[in-house]
């Protein structure tokens, strides 16, 4: 192969290799990118469409021809958007605002949910419905949302409109948040691309302090105990014990946080870099001490979307009790289907919702914090309840997580038994305690953490950046786990 | 300055850079791995005898790769079978040496190879391929003289015993061979079940249930003093009278019933009690276990059950088997699987005990599908498993005179080599170990990683939720795919092997048509020839 052919190669889409945070080829493109960036701070607009362009390139990377309906959203909502602004004709604005939501809603729908409202149109009228295999291009749930609350904003006269179509495709396709969020309200975000860029040192900071604990939680924590065991336990849950079961459980609680928070951190840490500020999108969401509160501290770009924009427009809680808690339980059932298209999400929304409502109705989260030790408890409590959930959230249907539960419903005191399958799966069981550990130690010891970071001088930045990316590589080439089966 | 206000970016940039840079030359020199994996926990089950047998590999010298082997047929091109001459029921067929080079080799892949996607960016499950060294087929001809008889007759049992590791751990892979024969040959029932399993909870073709006090031993720790392992490689015990064990149908096709379910025990003690309870009855049969052989049957039933049910008492001494449920005509297949087994415990069987299974049971095929607890072993070559192997399979001729068999080569497994997972480099050296010790004992041969489609094909089945994460583990959807490919080629052999005894037969007819032909013309000649000239 020429060298040219292999740069045209590693140029072009495979669907095979999706262009990752974590890996080799995001960091060289990455830094490319970042210095011709840093070099046009001063010049706005060819930096817009020069970050415009790598973005297309890197969902392009990620998606293949798809791009084209990142460009194709950004037309159709900036200039729906730009109508309703300018109009004072209620109904019309009113009118456009709901072609625009079909647009995207739409969009959605088709490239998502086809082949689930197919599946269960066959189900209900034994039909033969089949649209083949829909690509879902990646990250269309998270800019859609994005779209969706500039023209909402726009509509509800709480945002001014960006200055140009340019300025809001940027904001849509901006890379770093581009595949797996936070989901970033245009009203944070439009007013960032017109002040100065800049960057701190506290900023530099704490930007590569979110970028290597991100990769990290996503790229050694998660993607080795995925691989090397909770996916096996949920592939196959009868070949392994009781515990086993259990401990998959847990694993996959630490997994999820670990993969999807790690993710968002990175994304923040990148647009930080960049100098653009992006919100919080999880703070430690397991310490949470009721639901309502781990809702809070989960996918906030998420859950505070969907306040905003369903539950708000649903009526919130200004329409007596009982419909406050039917439009918690529907914002979470509609929010679990957002999470993917089969019955197993609506499931887990609506898990979410019943709990919710019922901690609004008996007002739970007062009772509980009185007292530490109710508060702990509370916490223990929650932590398992969200564990719980997530077993029909990984679970490949119905059966499967009833599986799970009844193997672990099997489980009896054996503490020896449960020492010989944590030295089994060593390597898994440290990398657990790590996670867990990492997770549940106190707000301020993160701060500390921080302040020793931002302390250290950039030499030893640079050597403790390197050591990272040994870490994930070194993580990456290990070992697959072997199959172990235990003899008790 | 023109870029003070950005010095902080620049400092970004040189972070990351530098950092990239000094873990690009400083990465040679660093552990490529975190995570290394040593299994050395007593808890772990793999079978004694292959530990021993690694222990005493390094003192062997390596004879294997230069020594050459009498194969019973040239080599098979990939489209013919060769069937032997079956005449007055001696099996000719010509001997004929060949060399341990014409057998699978490393060099014959690409282990690079990619497999090509769909549109929606999902790698397609590649297709079979076809080898044309050693396949054994004609090894196999009593085995299909049996299945030929059933087909035209519609009478009679074949029966084959199917050997496993955990790859058909639970009755996987197994249980779609079996209702794939029986649809096409006649047959219900899932066979010989042991009392216990470790995989019984995970069993979908039967569940069963032994509660109260067993023991139990079996050959994967080694030899038993004087006590002789049944077919299944298990011995029990009903220590007390708490011993019981029930059995109910599940859901396998040809498999609905637990069809006249009979149980297979050894020497009876004096007041051996077994009560039988069948259905959801409330009442019970007593049966007396009398019998005082090495082996003795009893029929529990001669219904087909969904559920029975037995406890024993006064049996603390009569070592019990497991119970067989199978129809009198048709196929049966007895699925055998032991977590961790390489195989060679199969060594263990004793060969008059066995004899005694075989004459109650009547074995025309044995199955060997091992080598998944051989490839996690770090081994250079698997000449020790060869040489080892070989002896069993000998030992179960012994055993089984009358039975065929056929060595079921390894499937893919998967390795990460830096970050991408691809074909084990152990993968092919063990298929080519199973091929030449199928070779060598005249055994039939199947190579499953050929069926899976060859090199780098085990990740595509992971994805594809076919095979489990550890990249060795088919998934039960995975081992009905592979369960249903290994009943395919067989068939196509079969075929072949029945065409040509259609073949043969009509030209029987044939020629005896032309030999009555002849006698009579002599005769007539010889009636038309004057008596006296």
């Amino acid at each position: 192969m020429s060298r040219l052919d292999s740069i045209w190669n590693w140029l072009s889409y495979d669907s095979q290799k999706p262009l990752l945070f974590n890996s080799e080829a995001f960091l060289y493109l990455f830094l490319g990118f970042y210095l011709l960036y840093i070099l046009m701070t001063n010049v706005r607009r060819m930096r817009i469409l020069y970050v415009i362009a790598f973005s297309l390139f890197f969902y392009y990377k990620c998606s293949g021809i798809y791009f084209l309906l990142l460009i194709f959203s950004s037309f159709v909502d900036y200039y729906i958007s730009d109508l309703i602004y300018k109009s004072n004709d209620a109904s019309k604005r009113k009118w456009l605002l709901i072609t625009s939501c079909i647009i995207n809603l739409g969009l959605l729908a088709y490239f998502k949910y086809t082949g689930f409202l197919a599946d269960n149109f066959n189900a209900l009228f034994s039909g033969d419905l089949s649209f083949g295999n829909i690509f879902l291009p990646i990250g269309i749930s998270f800019y859609t949302f994005q779209t969706m609350s500039y023209t909402i904003d726009i509509y509800r006269r709480e945002l001014e409109p960006a200055r140009n179509v340019w300025d809001f495709m940027f904001f849509v396709s901006f890379f770093p948040q581009l595949v797996a969020g936070p989901i970033v309200r245009a009203k944070d975000f439009i007013p960032q691309i017109y002040e100065k860029l800049a960057l701190s040192k506290k900023e530099l900071s704490y930007a590569l302090f979110l970028i290597i604990g991100g990769l990290l939680k996503k790229a050694v924590i998660s993607d080795y105990i995925s691989v090397n065991f909770v996916d096996r336990v949920f592939n196959f849950p009868d070949n392994y014990s009781a515990f086993e079961n259990l401990l998959a459980v847990y694993g996959y609680t630490l997994q999820i946080y670990c993969d999807f928070s790690g993710y968002s951190d990175i994304a923040i840490g990148l647009a930080l870099l960049m100098g653009f500020e992006l919100p919080a999108n999880f703070r430690t969401p397991y310490q949470s001490t009721s639901v309502t509160e781990f809702w809070r501290r989960w996918h906030i770009s998420l859950s505070g979307w969907l306040r905003d924009y369903l539950y708000i427009s649903m009526g919130g809680n200004r329409k007596g009790k009982l419909r406050t808690y039917f439009n918690l339980f529907m914002t979470m059932l509609l929010g679990g289907l957002w999470h993917g298209a089969s019955w197993k999400f609506v499931l887990w929304g609506a898990m979410h919702g019943t709990v919710l409502a019922v901690e609004k109705a008996f007002n739970i989260t007062k009772i509980t914090s009185k007292h530490f030790t109710l508060k702990f408890i509370a916490g223990i409590v929650t932590f398992h309840f969200v564990a719980f959930c997530w077993i029909f959230f990984r679970a490949s249907d119905f059966d499967n997580a009833l599986n799970v539960v009844s193997n672990i419903g099997m489980m009896e005191w054996n503490p020896q038994i449960w020492w010989t399958v944590l030295t089994g799966y060593q390597n898994v069981a440290i990398v657990l305690l790590i996670g867990f550990l990492w997770h549940f130690v106190p707000q301020q010891w993160q701060d500390k953490q921080l302040a020793i970071f931002h302390r250290i001088p950039v030499v030893g930045k640079m050597i403790l950046f390197a050591a990272v990316i040994w870490v994930i590589s070194a993580t990456a080439s290990s070992e697959v786990q072997p199959f172990i089966y235990f003899q008790f | 300055m023109l870029f003070k206000d950005q010095k902080q970016f620049f400092y970004a940039f040189f972070i990351i850079a530098i950092g990239a840079l000094l873990f690009y030359f400083t990465k040679p020199f660093l552990p490529s791995k975190i995570f290394t994996e040593n299994s050395n926990s007593t808890n772990i089950v793999v079978d004694s005898l292959m530990l021993k047998a690694m222990e005493d590999v390094e003192q062997e010298p390596l004879t294997l790769d230069q020594d050459s082997i009498n194969l019973t047929s040239p080599k098979i091109a990939t489209d013919t079978v060769s069937i032997p001459v079956i005449v007055k029921d001696s099996i000719i067929t010509p001997k004929k040496k060949i060399s341990y080079a014409s057998l699978i080799r490393t060099t014959d892949f690409n282990y690079n190879l990619e497999h090509p996607v769909d549109s929606a960016g999902i790698a397609l499950i590649p297709g079979s391929i076809s080898y044309t060294s050693y396949k054994g087929s004609e090894n196999l001809a009593r085995f299909f003289e049996k299945l030929y008889q059933l087909e035209q007759s519609k009478k009679g049992k074949v029966r084959i015993a199917y050997y496993g590791d955990s790859m058909i751990d639970g009755d996987l892979i197994v249980q779609d061979f079996r209702s794939a024969l029986q649809t096409r040959f006649g047959g219900r029932g899932v066979g010989f079940v042991s009392i216990k399993s470790e995989s019984a909870r995970s069993r979908y073709s039967v569940k069963h249930y032994a509660s109260g006090n067993w023991t139990q031993r079996n050959y994967m720790k080694g030899r038993a003093d004087s006590l002789p392992y049944g077919v299944n490689g298990a011995i029990f015990f009903p220590a007390d009278s708490t011993a019981s064990v029930k059995y109910l149908a599940s859901g396998i096709k040809n498999s609905y019933r637990l069809n006249s379910p009979r149980l297979f025990y050894g020497p009876a003690t004096d007041n051996a009690l077994l009560k039988v309870t069948e259905e959801k009855d409330t009442t019970f049969n007593s049966i007396a276990l009398k019998g005082k052989n090495g082996l003795n049957t009893v029929n529990l039933s001669s219904k087909n059950l969904k559920k029975i049910e037995l406890d024993f008492s006064g049996a603390q001494n009569t070592p019990i088997y497991g119970i067989d449920f199978s129809d009198a005509t048709g196929v049966a297949v007895d699925g055998f699987s032991n977590r961790g087994n390489s195989g060679l415990p199969l060594s263990i069987l004793n060969i008059g005990q066995m004899k005694k299974f075989d004459q109650e049971l009547g074995y025309d095929l044995i199955i060997l599908q091992f080598g998944a607890n051989v490839l996690t072993r770090e081994s250079k070559s698997y000449n020790w498993y060869s040489s080892r192997m070989t002896k069993v399979i000998n030992h179960l001729k012994q055993a089984f005179p009358n039975t065929d068999i056929l060595i079921l080569g390894t499937a893919d497994k998967g390795t990460k080599f830096e970050n991408l997972v691809k074909t084990d480099t152990s993968v092919v050296k063990l298929l080519r170990a199973q091929q030449h010790y199928a070779a060598k004992t005249e055994s039939g041969f199947m190579s499953l990683f050929h069926l899976m489609g060859g090199v780098n094909t085990m990740p595509i089945w992971t994805d594809q939720k076919l095979a489990n994460n550890d990249f060795t583990h088919f998934s039960p959807k995975g081992s009905r795919k592979i369960g249903r490919m290994i009943y395919g080629t067989l068939m196509e052999d079969y075929s072949a092997f029945a065409k040509a005894r259609s073949k043969q037969l009509q030209l029987q007819i044939e020629q005896h048509k032309a030999d009555s032909l002849a006698t009579s013309t002599l005769n007539d000649s010889l009636q038309n020839t004057p008596l006296h000239d």
